[in-house]
């Protein structure tokens, strides 16, 4: 239960552009503005969703992607009301049975992928 | 000059100001209402009395305060407070949060949280001991308190058990994020001391 006034002021800063719907278990391109000087370039972070924090009206949302660097996990957890984020693209949809995928964290190889989802049409 | 106004804090919340996202506590500043003017000549110091906080009902207003509340034409509320003078105040003016300067920095008053009487380890960080490894009965005592024959007693300031919180903290130089003057909300950069729902002193120099 939010009160009255905290989401009068939270609801001014709730992003009003859609960042793109995705899932967990979801394969994505995570587009973030990156300001270097007083240039400013889009970085993109791919990996998987692991994990969806809080509801869409809520301004702590948030979402964590997972990928491998050079055998290395590597995780960024993003506030989806950041105006740094510019889009999220989803290029393979992710079969999973469960809201976090905690136990990818767990797994190397083959094993640490999530398979994925086929669509019949 | 220095100025002070009251509020309530409402609670804690998270706004993205430019790129960065900042902790904020917001805070209800409703005006305050001017009951009584204290000035130099009788008093021997100028001041505002303030009514501030929730409305109170008739029947918790003793006739003496009611006069007091009548005489200035302002509805009974639950707190009255002294804040300095500012200026043209008369008895009934509102004072609200324009007064604040939006670009200096605030000190914000306010009681904390009570927490009962606590014990060390809540009061005064310590470490206590070990959760297993044999540890008997002492798990979050203090340990040691002193000496032996010499000095044959506690040194006094002792950090101990005993009542913790409900006291009056002073946050000082705390940012204020926005002011809206609309809605009768502060915004303040990080945390304030007290519950949620609490009344908040608001002052700077």
């Amino acid at each position: 239960m939010i009160n009255a006034l905290i989401d009068s002021v939270q609801k001014e800063h709730l992003r009003d552009t859609d960042i793109g719907e995705f899932n967990i278990g979801d394969s994505v391109n995570v587009h973030t503005r990156i300001k270097e000087g007083d240039k400013e370039r889009i970085q993109i972070f791919s990996g998987t969703v692991i994990r969806r924090k809080a509801g869409h009206g809520d301004i702590n949302a948030a979402f964590t992607v997972r990928r491998i660097v050079d055998g290395q996990g590597v995780e960024r957890t993003f506030p989806v009301h950041s105006p740094r984020i510019e889009k999220v693209e989803v290029f393979r949809e992710g079969k999973v049975r469960r809201a976090k995928l905690y136990y990818l964290r767990d797994r190397v190889g083959k094993s640490a992928k999530v398979k994925e989802k086929v669509r019949i049409k | 000059m220095s100025t002070a106004i009251f509020g309530t804090k409402i609670g804690m919340t998270r706004i993205f100001d430019g790129d960065v996202a900042v902790p904020v506590t917001v805070v209800e500043v409703q005006p305050n209402e001017v009951v009584e003017v204290k000035d130099n000549e009788k008093h021997g110091y100028s001041a505002l009395k303030v009514a501030v906080g929730p409305a109170k009902s008739g029947k918790n207003v003793g006739k003496a305060l009611a006069g007091e509340y009548k005489k200035a034409d302002v509805a009974p509320r639950r707190f009255l407070r002294e804040i300095p003078s500012v200026d043209g105040a008369e008895l009934g003016s509102k004072i609200t949060a324009e007064t604040l300067n939006v670009d200096a920095t605030v000190n914000v008053m306010a009681i904390s949280k009570g927490r009962g009487f606590a014990g060390v380890m809540k009061r005064y960080n310590f470490a206590g001991h070990n959760a297993t490894h044999g540890a008997s009965k002492s798990h979050r005592g203090p340990g040691a308190i002193g000496c032996r024959m010499d000095p044959g007693r506690v040194w006094k300031n002792k950090k101990m058990p005993g009542h913790y919180g409900h006291a009056q903290i002073t946050v000082r130089n705390l940012k204020i994020v926005k002011v809206d003057l609309e809605k009768n909300i502060v915004l303040i950069k990080g945390s304030i001391p007290g519950p949620n729902g609490g009344l908040v002193n608001l002052s700077q120099k």
